[in-house]
């Protein structure tokens, strides 16, 4: 379970304050509302002066934009995030045939990033970060841009991962096709006092 | 050290991406060493152009993550992995192998092209190295400053490297403050077994005023989300 207690997100200005129960949480609101901060937050990346997180120690994060070094080819991409995880690419073949994933590698290793197509680029990020062993699973928008074939995969990789134990918060503007999921409204949460207000009441 | 390797080995990739960084860092002293061989007699005398290999390396380090950062690799990076030492070491290793790779190029030349012998020419490139070496620490600071872009730096570090190197040929008093002729008279010095103290301060601090940049690295770009 990760606890957000009295957490000032930056950009938006608010300050919430809420659990996120182990399985799958989506984390459901409009453009613009803080979803993709807030992930930014539980993933470290940002800090926030006020507020605790606890039970995000073990995460790994999807972004919403896959960024990288376009001009360096699938294979030296693929050796180098496995490698952040002391694993190598046969893992990663590994763990496309024990997941039973329908993506011919060997016709994209030696292709270019930036010559793949948008929801093959996607698809390749969501499998590389799924590969890495951690507790949660951050998704930032995984399914945007993806075929209805691939976004099938994507989302029996990611209930075989829930199956396995692991957790996922999962950003989407498109339904995810799971059962027994829970949803947080970003948009509806109750804004609470910042911890310095309270204090300076009391 | 696992995860300084593998960046070490990402960082190449892209690096060597870059003929044109190559070349410039490579080709520019070797060119002027071809133009005034007929001058150069000793390892030593070349230590400016060595100089200039190693310092365009180092100090390009800042740059080069603030690149990195702005085309949203590093929070790709991080967003797998917090790795903020281990990314700036790798880093270093980097254009540490980088520099090696262009100061033996020069060093092919100005063996083939002067008497100078090659174990001497590597003698005076190790030197160089060393004395340039906290210059990749200062550099680094660069990622401290808030809204500062790559492009920018990019551009005023290039036409400045360039204008300390020209610098160097003068006898303007402006020398004095010129980074290159600094660095130039300490890797002097310890050729000939002199220690510069001045040089050995001038690490430490560096060094130690360079931590914050590496331990509080932020890795997201100030130009998008």
């Amino acid at each position: 379970m990760i606890t957000v207690s009295r957490f000032y997100i930056k950009g938006i200005e608010k300050t919430v304050d809420f659990t996120i129960q182990n399985g799958v949480t989506f984390l459901e609101g409009d453009n613009g509302i803080g979803k993709t901060l807030f992930l930014d937050h539980l993933a470290n990346l940002r800090k926030s002066r006020t507020g605790v997180l606890t039970g995000n120690e073990s995460v790994v994060y999807m972004r919403q934009t896959f960024d990288f070094s376009f001009r360096l080819k699938v294979s030296q991409y693929i050796r180098f995030i496995t490698s952040l995880d002391r694993k190598q690419v046969t893992d990663f073949k590994q763990f496309l045939e024990v997941y039973d994933i329908d993506l011919d590698l060997e016709k994209i290793m030696n292709r270019k990033i930036g010559m793949l197509s948008g929801g093959e680029r996607r698809f390749l990020y969501l499998l590389t970060i799924l590969c890495i062993e951690k507790d949660w699973y951050l998704l930032d928008e995984p399914l945007a841009n993806v075929d209805r074939k691939t976004r099938r995969q994507m989302m029996d990789v990611i209930q075989k991962k829930r199956e396995e134990g692991k957790n996922f918060v999962i950003t989407s503007h498109i339904d995810l096709d799971l059962d027994n999921i829970h949803t947080i409204n970003f948009s509806q949460l109750t804004e609470v006092e910042p911890p310095y207000l309270t204090e300076a009441a009391e | 050290m696992y995860e300084i390797l593998s960046i070490c080995r990402l960082n190449l990739a892209i690096l060597l991406k870059d003929k044109v960084a190559f070349g410039w860092t490579a080709a520019l002293p070797t060119v002027l060493l071809m133009i005034n061989r007929q001058n150069i007699s000793s390892a030593s005398e070349t230590i400016y152009f060595l100089i200039y290999i190693y310092f365009n390396a180092f100090a390009g380090i800042g740059v080069y993550v603030l690149r990195e950062k702005d085309y949203g690799t590093l929070s790709t990076i991080f967003s797998i992995k917090w790795i903020p030492v281990q990314y700036f070491l790798g880093t270093v290793l980097t254009q540490i192998l980088f520099s090696i790779l262009c100061a033996m190029l020069f060093n092919i030349a100005l063996v083939v092209l002067t008497n100078v012998s090659l174990l001497s020419a590597v003698y005076a490139g190790l030197i160089a190295l060393v004395v340039c070496l906290p210059t990749a620490f200062l550099s680094y600071n660069l990622t401290l400053i808030k809204g500062i872009h790559s492009s920018t730096m990019t551009s005023i570090l290039n036409v400045s490297f360039f204008g300390f190197f020209i610098l160097l040929s003068s006898n303007a008093n402006l020398n004095q403050f010129n980074p290159f002729y600094l660095l130039g008279t300490w890797a002097e010095r310890l050729m000939h077994f002199e220690f510069p103290w001045e040089a050995a301060v001038f690490t430490i601090v560096v060094v130690i005023l360079s931590i914050p940049s590496i331990l509080f690295f932020q890795p997201l770009s100030v130009e998008r989300r």
